[in-house]
């Protein structure tokens, strides 16, 4: 054997045994890679989940030990049939999710449309419409609770100085207009959401096909409408779907401004179970309460998807 | 990616030793018997209690060095959650300090220690007032001692001492029709100023129950039969009283009041009188001045000549029962409670010591809501009326009925339908709490 070739052959034998061992380990390198997210999505994400669903099945107060037993579907019965303020908060939910994100997107889409065409200070102009969705709920409640103080707040002092009104007007006390303060309130810091998303979305869509437009002659609206709605379709479905999602859980803004008041007028199905569930200590009933929210999520989700097209070619 | 890697297996590295070292850095410390560290929970922390915690604990670290207390401040809204969660997770601290309303929940949780056993052998259990440890124990459907009291609360009338004087009237506190005329007199919606900061929102129904006991002059939660008495006629009748106030002596926006809107109502010059705690006198005083803060407990009832104080409940501190240094923790606990701390801190919130010799302070002497209510208790006809706090259901019936009580003022429930539904649920819960007594006896 040439001397040569020992070092050869060893060196090929090497790269096999190589091989080997990189096809060795292949197969529970990636799962030892996943393991740690694995463990943690099942601690914090599916025992969660799981111990809300076998909850719901139990009468469970912690603070009254002597009552807590298997229901069965006992507490969804009671939900359906004999909780009229469960109606209510889906009904106030419904309303508050509609009102969002659809005053949210219009908004969203205009300044969107407006920060995408070119003028000077541009970049500031972005900035501060980007401000709000930077602020917590809490400090929202806080400012917009200031400008609607009755007693000398913002909106006192321009309807007091312009004649339009003689008597401070309660918005977070009147029955009428208490929703709209609310939605006013969270309106302001949701706009920038879907302004941020169209943006970049608008961002996206390739120059060429608006100068395609204006060479056959189409008008702004007509491109707007062929070129940019299609071209959107995506990002505003998705936009649209996770802030509905988003705004339906919303519990800062309405917890710290109304805490659900006055006389429930306010009280969203998220507020509802927070009562039942914390204040009134009825885990079992606010778990089921939370499965029926989780359902209604879920299957709204799967319908807007499907009637929505998403994904699919335009 | 070399670099990469090696950073993930240091992060790899770094979190076993984390969760490896935890037990021995808590094992290590229990054991060694040298310093030991309690965790406090301040149930009602912020800028106003805070410091007084901060000054009493270092009292207490320097007179027994062994021992460091770690103070937490949670705000008042969150603690019930907090503690309860922590009580369901088994990650209590040793020492809390809630309101007695809350100590039957935790209490039903089985997460507080009975301090029987600590108090038997404290040689300062001769200076507690004995009223206030008894109605600590009747909370428990033992009877045990769950908390060592150390601040006692009632209802006061605030009111505009100056404004009651400019207009001669009659002082609101000497009868429930002045009251009610001091109220309708100070009124000028024009000017933003209302008779009246009626409590709408968050806390209105407990506060609601002070009123309605002490005018209608009923001296008893429940019946001889075990029913609620708030279905009474004596009861709607007061709330009649005072659901008419609404929106003509009260601003509109009251329904949504809180505690501190309508303390800041009452010391912004919006609102003439307002019905609070002890706890406010401080502050309004500090803001206003003496000569301006007019503090009394409610007037006698009309309808049965007594005068009913509701007991608004003791504040105690408790000691949890997954503590591992319950010796250190009692040791805080009596200190909180003992003349010098009891005496200090009620003399910065207003309040009235539950040690007895705290409660011969000078300070006392000069309180003047302080005084009027020992002055009423000195009174053989004054009633103390004690609310069902051992309930489990109490807090969450009150906090269930705030929204009825705001359609009760926005005409879209009746009073007698209010009264009906609130005294159903307490009649209910005294049923269940009876049963489960039987049932643990049995």
């Amino acid at each position: 054997m040439p001397a040569v070739g020992r070092p050869a052959l060893m060196a090929g034998s090497e790269r096999a045994g190589g091989a080997r061992r990189r096809r060795r380990r292949a197969w529970w390198v990636p799962y030892a890679c996943l393991a740690p997210a694995a463990a943690l999505l099942l601690i914090f994400v599916l025992y969660p989940v799981l111990s809300v669903f076998w909850y719901s099945l139990q009468s469970y107060n912690p603070t009254k030990p002597y009552l807590n037993a298997f229901v069965g579907l006992g507490n969804f019965q009671q939900i359906l049939t004999q909780d009229p303020l469960f109606r209510q908060s889906l009904w106030i939910s419904v309303k508050w999710v509609v009102c969002e994100v659809v005053l949210q997107f219009c908004l969203g889409m205009g300044l969107a449309l407006i920060l995408n065409s070119t003028f000077r200070l541009r970049g500031l102009a972005r900035a501060v419409v980007f401000s709000p969705w930077a602020v917590s709920g809490v400090a929202v409640t806080a400012m917009w609770t200031l400008m609607y103080n009755p007693f000398g707040g913002m909106f006192d002092t321009i309807l007091k100085s312009t004649g339009l009104a003689r008597t401070p007007v309660q918005w977070l006390a009147d029955t009428h207009l208490v929703f709209g303060a609310a939605v006013t309130a969270e309106l302001w810091r949701g706009v920038p959401f879907f302004a941020i998303l169209l943006l970049a979305a608008l961002q996206a869509i390739p120059e060429e096909l608006y100068e395609a437009a204006r060479v056959d002659g189409a008008s702004r609206v007509r491109a707007f409408v062929r070129i940019t709605f299609p071209l959107l379709r995506d990002a505003i479905v998705l936009a649209t779907l996770l802030r509905a999602v988003w705004e339906f859980n919303n519990v800062d803004v309405l917890y710290t401004m109304t805490d659900g008041g006055p006389a429930n007028l306010t009280t969203t199905l998220p507020l509802y179970i927070a009562n039942q569930a914390i204040q009134y200590h009825n885990f079992g009933y606010g778990s089921a309460l939370t499965v029926v929210g989780f359902l209604i999520l879920l299957c709204f989700a799967i319908v807007y998807l499907r009637l929505s097209r998403f994904g699919q070619e335009i | 990616m070399r670099l990469l890697r090696s950073l993930g297996i240091a992060l790899a590295a770094l979190l076993v030793v984390g969760f490896a070292a935890t037990p021995i850095a808590a094992s290590a410390s229990s054991g060694s018997g040298q310093k030991v560290t309690i965790t406090f929970w301040d149930t009602n922390a912020g800028p106003d209690r805070t410091p007084i915690y901060t000054a009493l604990i270092k009292r207490f670290e320097k007179e027994n060095p062994g021992i460091t207390v770690n103070y937490v401040g949670i705000p008042e809204a969150d603690y019930e959650q907090k503690i309860e969660a922590a009580i369901a997770s088994g990650a209590t601290p040793d020492v809390a300090n809630p309101g007695q309303g809350q100590l039957a929940d935790f209490i039903g949780e089985e997460g507080v220690q009975s301090l029987d056993g600590y108090y038997k052998s404290w040689s300062g259990r001769s200076q507690m007032d004995p009223s206030s440890v008894k109605s600590v124990r009747a909370e428990a459907p033992d009877g045990k001692l769950y908390g060592l009291p150390y601040s006692g609360n009632v209802d006061i009338l605030f009111y505009r001492k100056d404004w009651v004087a400019q207009h001669s009237l009659p002082s609101p506190s000497s009868s429930w029709s002045a009251f009610y005329k001091d109220a309708s007199a100070l009124t000028d919606p024009s000017k933003n100023v209302y008779g009246f900061g009626l409590r709408g929102g968050s806390g209105s129904v407990a506060q609601l129950e002070g009123w309605i006991y002490a005018e209608s002059g009923l001296t008893s939660y429940f019946n001889a039969k075990g029913q609620s008495t708030l279905s009474n006629p004596k009861a709607i009748a007061v709330v009649k009283k005072v659901v008419a106030m609404y929106g003509k002596d009260t601003s509109k926006g009251d329904i949504n009041q809180t505690y501190q809107p309508m303390v800041a109502e009452f010391e912004g010059g919006h609102a003439a009188m307002i019905q609070h705690n002890l706890g406010s006198y401080p502050q309004d005083v500090q803001a206003m001045g003496s000569s301006e803060v007019g503090a009394s407990i409610l007037p006698k009832s009309a309808v049965t000549g007594k005068q009913v104080i509701v007991n608004s409940g003791d504040l105690v501190d408790m000691i949890f029962k997954a503590s591992k240094h319950k010796a250190a923790a009692w040791k805080f606990v009596t200190f909180l409670s003992s003349p010098y701390a009891d005496s200090y801190w009620n003399q910065e919130v207003g309040q009235i010591p539950t040690n007895t010799v705290a409660a011969k302070s000078a300070w006392v002497a000069k309180n003047q809501p302080i005084q009027t209510v020992e002055k009423a208790l000195k009174d053989p006809t004054t009633v103390v009326v004690n609310p069902p706090v051992y309930l489990p259901d109490y807090a969450p019936i009150q906090l269930q009925m705030e929204p009825v009580f705001q359609k009760v003022l926005l005409g879209q429930v009746t009073v007698p339908s209010f009264m009906d539904q609130w005294a159903g649920l307490m009649t209910k819960a005294q049923q269940q709490y009876k049963q489960s007594i039987k049932h643990k006896k049995a």
